[in-house]
């Protein structure tokens, strides 16, 4: 059952009020079971996963809990990790990894034993799965105490609106809220509401909506090249972000519904100055958990300070200390791409990411050097809105590698853009032989134009929802109306409606 | 005190989405004509019900197949109607009549696609009479769809705005209220003739639309599973079932044989597997039914009106000896569909 099918919001108005209704102590108890009611309703034969999680989980941090020696509990801790993300490594790259040995012995004319495997990934267990490695590598540094409540730690790992698409969830801010008594509160209900309406706006006006074009041209890229590119990664990159963050507008929607309050997962992205910062501010909940569960461990360990001392013998001091800091971002960025999926195109991805972040810092002292040569002021508007164009368009190349098929597509889709460049294609009505008639590229523009104000507003610190929330009875319910139903004529009628990272 | 208010406050909220997408969908959703296809169906007691789609509804013409079977029928073909859809117009079927025969009139290709215009199209289901049925049907198939076909209606019909009053007159007539065909909105060269046969005169022009290319590796096992549950479905009420695929374009055959001739395969194997008859009309010699591309109004292959009736009387008659078991398929079916449309120019 997706989160945009009837059942997922009769289930949740349901459980909404029937989460008001009891005594409080058995709140966090039904939404257990209707998390675990609605993931049963993917497959039972599924559940076998997620419990060996939570089991695992459970287990190795009571034992973490008991044992004193730190060896034994690091033992514990690395049972743990290679278990639960062996899983996940080995569902989700198995078959890329016999594709690739195929290919590699057909080089020397062999034939690989191995065909590939029929495996259908367990839904959402790349976000859970981050999600109880980090409450367990927590455990392992006594940042708090285990749950000593094995069905408490299976809510924390299966709570229903996260669970297929994030945003990972930290133990420590999520759980006291999970189990804490909620009274009704209208203010939760109106905000909830309001949320779940924006992300389905998005989704259903703006994402389905401009897939269809960009998915039309990266099929054909040697039919439509030049502008017909230019045109699909603004599209695809508009389809990205709202079907992402629609999605995570929904699960966020939802858990307020219950008063529990989900991490940010989106702030603005494209208004990013850098790729560091696009990073900061795009799957934020994932970008954290690499951070401190990749980046800082790997950073200060002892090889890497090793590796520092070294550098900066050998490069000076500035350069030396940057450089560990790199190798660390290349680290995050090809796990990054890793966790994407399993394909070139994906760690391609991540490691582009990884290289213009670290050559960044490389750079940052000579950027400065020649900002003063140039007299450019780095902080004047002018400077700061060529800084977001650009990251705009290094963050949109490397959108490509999600777009295209696969990476040699990819490549091919960049040298696309200088084929055949022709503007008059945005305006002799080419556009609007590709699935998207000029109704929708209206209401596409619009919709895009409507998110962009939105966005400014928040960037500048306003927040539209206070905004609405702090208008009369009558103006705010006209407001959740026009909300409510907008995607009925506005919204995009298309047979694949599921959101993007709900595979993962 | 305050939380009552809250409460109130929510309540009445809801209550005015609700009313309002009510009243939404009671002014711009076009009345339809499954409602009143089972409206016939509650009160013609069939002794031969036809499930389908699209092709049945324009291919079948019930007067011919009831003469031809000298028995009463029902078409209750609908575009857009996937096998969980037939399955529950099936039990509504058995809960209201006694048909003695089913026919099952399989589009390989509701086997392995779903219609981007469909998602939010549940013909079967808005026509759905009320009943405790209509509760397990929304279960079974609504609530996994995308809510706006579920509750939002006039998602499909929002550009209707213009006829609000006369569909609002439309649907406080007396012709609704007496399940009429005369509301029902449709193409100007389609009439309604009774029992689920719809007539497409000749004015209409060739329509492109072709079909899709088998792919078995597409098929959805869910459909092969609603196949199943009616044939048991059948065999619990003791009434016969048969599989049939009505004739289509010669040419879009000829053009497509390979993959018609593995999807008849399939389907083949699922009716031998569930000891069911199937009787694939594609492959019926030109000897025993004569036509052409100008026989069909679209490539897809869905028949003009007049050919429908020419083809049902063969259909019919088809039906009928198998029933009795006195066919002899050779009569009316070749083997080959290379060979049957070996002199058919295909399509390009």
């Amino acid at each position: 059952m997706s989160f945009i099918s009837a059942g997922f919001f009769m289930a949740m108005a349901l459980t909404a009020c029937l989460y008001y209704l009891i005594p409080k102590k058995y709140q966090w108890e039904l939404l257990l079971f209707v998390s675990f009611g609605f993931y049963a309703t993917y497959g039972i034969r599924y559940m076998g996963y997620i419990l060996f999680t939570i089991i695992t989980s459970y287990c190795i941090t009571r034992l973490m809990a008991a044992q004193k020696e730190k060896l034994m509990r690091r033992r514990w801790l690395i049972f743990g990790l290679v278990s639960n993300f062996g899983i996940l490594v080995f569902l989700k790259y198995v078959n890329f990894t016999i594709l690739n040995l195929t290919s590699l012995f057909s080089v020397f004319h062999q034939a690989f034993p191995l065909g590939k495997l029929s495996i259908v990934m367990p839904l959402g267990i790349s976000f859970y799965t981050f999600q109880t490695m980090s409450y367990v590598i927590d455990v392992y540094q006594k940042k708090y105490e285990p749950e000593t409540n094995i069905f408490r730690l299976a809510l924390f790992t299966a709570y229903l609106p996260q669970l297929l698409q994030g945003p990972i969830g930290r133990y420590d801010r999520l759980a006291p809220q999970l189990f804490e008594p909620h009274d009704f509160n209208l203010k939760n209900i109106e905000y909830g509401a309001q949320r779940i309406a924006w992300g389905l706006a998005k989704k259903l006006i703006l994402a389905d909506r401009a897939y269809v074009f960009s998915k039309a041209v990266f099929a054909d890229l040697n039919t439509y090249s030049g502008m017909y590119v230019i045109v699909a990664l603004l599209t695809f990159s508009i389809y990205e972000y709202c079907d992402f963050s629609g999605g995570i507008d929904v699960v966020i929607g939802v858990s307020e519904l219950f008063g529990i309050r989900l991490d940010e997962n989106f702030r603005q992205p494209y208004f990013s100055k850098s790729i560091g910062e696009f990073w900061r501010r795009w799957h934020i909940t994932l970008g954290t958990w690499m951070k401190d569960y990749i980046f800082y461990p790997f950073s200060i360990s002892k090889k890497m300070l090793a590796f520092g001392k070294k550098a900066k013998k050998i490069f000076g001091k500035k350069t030396g200390k940057i450089l560990p800091i790199c190798a660390a971002n290349l680290l995050i960025f090809f796990v990054v791409g890793v966790w994407h999926g399993a394909a070139w195109k994906y760690i391609i991805y991540g490691l582009y990411n990884g290289l213009i972040i670290a050559a960044s810092n490389l750079l940052k002292p000579y950027y400065a050097k020649w900002a003063a040569v140039c007299h450019v002021n780095t902080e004047s508007r002018g400077w700061k809105t060529f800084q977001i164009f650009r990251t705009f368009i290094l963050v949109n190349i490397g959108w490509l590698f999600d777009a295209c098929a696969t990476a040699t597509t990819a490549f091919y889709a960049m040298r696309a853009v200088f084929i055949n460049f022709k503007i008059s294609i945005l305006t002799d009505g080419s556009l609007y032989k590709l699935g998207l008639v000029k109704r929708d590229w209206t209401i596409l523009i619009v919709a895009t134009i409507i998110l962009f104000i939105s966005s400014v507003m928040k960037e500048k610190g306003m927040s539209l929802r206070d905004f609405v929330a702090e208008r009369p009875l009558v103006v705010r319910w006209a407001v959740y109306l026009i909300l409510i139903f907008a995607t009925a004529p506005f919204g995009y009628v298309s047979s694949s409606t599921e959101f993007m990272y709900a595979q993962f | 005190m305050k939380k009552k208010k809250s409460f109130t406050l929510t309540a009445v909220f809801v209550a005015l989405v609700v009313v309002l997408n009510n009243l939404l969908n009671f002014m711009l959703v076009q009345p339809g004509l499954t409602r009143v296809m089972f409206h016939e169906l509650e009160t013609t007691n069939p002794d031969c019900l036809v499930l389908g789609t699209s092709h049945g509804s324009y291919g079948i013409a019930t007067d011919e197949l009831e003469s031809g079977l000298d028995a009463g029928a029902m078409n209750m073909c609908i575009g857009g109607e996937y096998m969980i859809d037939a399955y529950y117009t099936l039990q509504y079927a058995i809960k209201i009549s006694s048909p003695k025969v089913v026919v099952l009139d399989i589009d390989y290709q509701y086997l392995i696609n779903r219609h981007d215009e469909s998602i939010l199209f549940h013909q079967v289901y808005n026509g759905y009479p009320d009943s405790l049925l209509k509760v397990s049907y929304f279960f079974s198939r609504i609530a996994k769809e995308e809510y706006r076909g579920a509750f939002l209606k006039w998602t499909n019909y929002w550009q209707c705005y213009y006829m609000i009053d006369k569909t609002v007159a439309k649907k406080l007539s007396d012709d609704y209220k007496e399940y009429s065909s005369d509301v029902v909105s449709m193409d100007k060269n389609d009439v309604y003739e009774g029992k689920g046969f719809i007539n497409k005169s000749k004015n209409a022009s060739k329509a492109k639309t072709t079909v899709l290319g088998w792919d078995e590796s597409l098929v959805a096992q869910s459909e092969c599973q609603y196949i199943e549950k009616m044939v048991e479905l059948c065999r619990k009420n003791d009434i016969q079932i048969v599989f049939t695929t009505v004739t289509q374009d010669p040419r879009t055959v000829a053009q497509y044989a390979e993959k018609f001739a593995q999807a008849d395969s399939y389907i083949r194997n699922l009716a031998q597997k569930l000891n069911v008859e199937y009787y694939n009309f594609n492959y019926l010699t030109f000897e025993a039914f004569d036509r052409e591309e100008g026989d069909f109004w679209d490539r897809e292959g869905h028949m003009y009106g007049d050919t429908a009736k020419r083809f049902t009387k063969v259909y019919a008659e088809v039906l009928k000896k198998a029933l009795s078991g006195s066919l002899k398929k050779s009569d009316y079916f070749g083997e080959d569909l290379k060979e049957i449309y070996k002199d058919v120019v295909p399509y390009e």
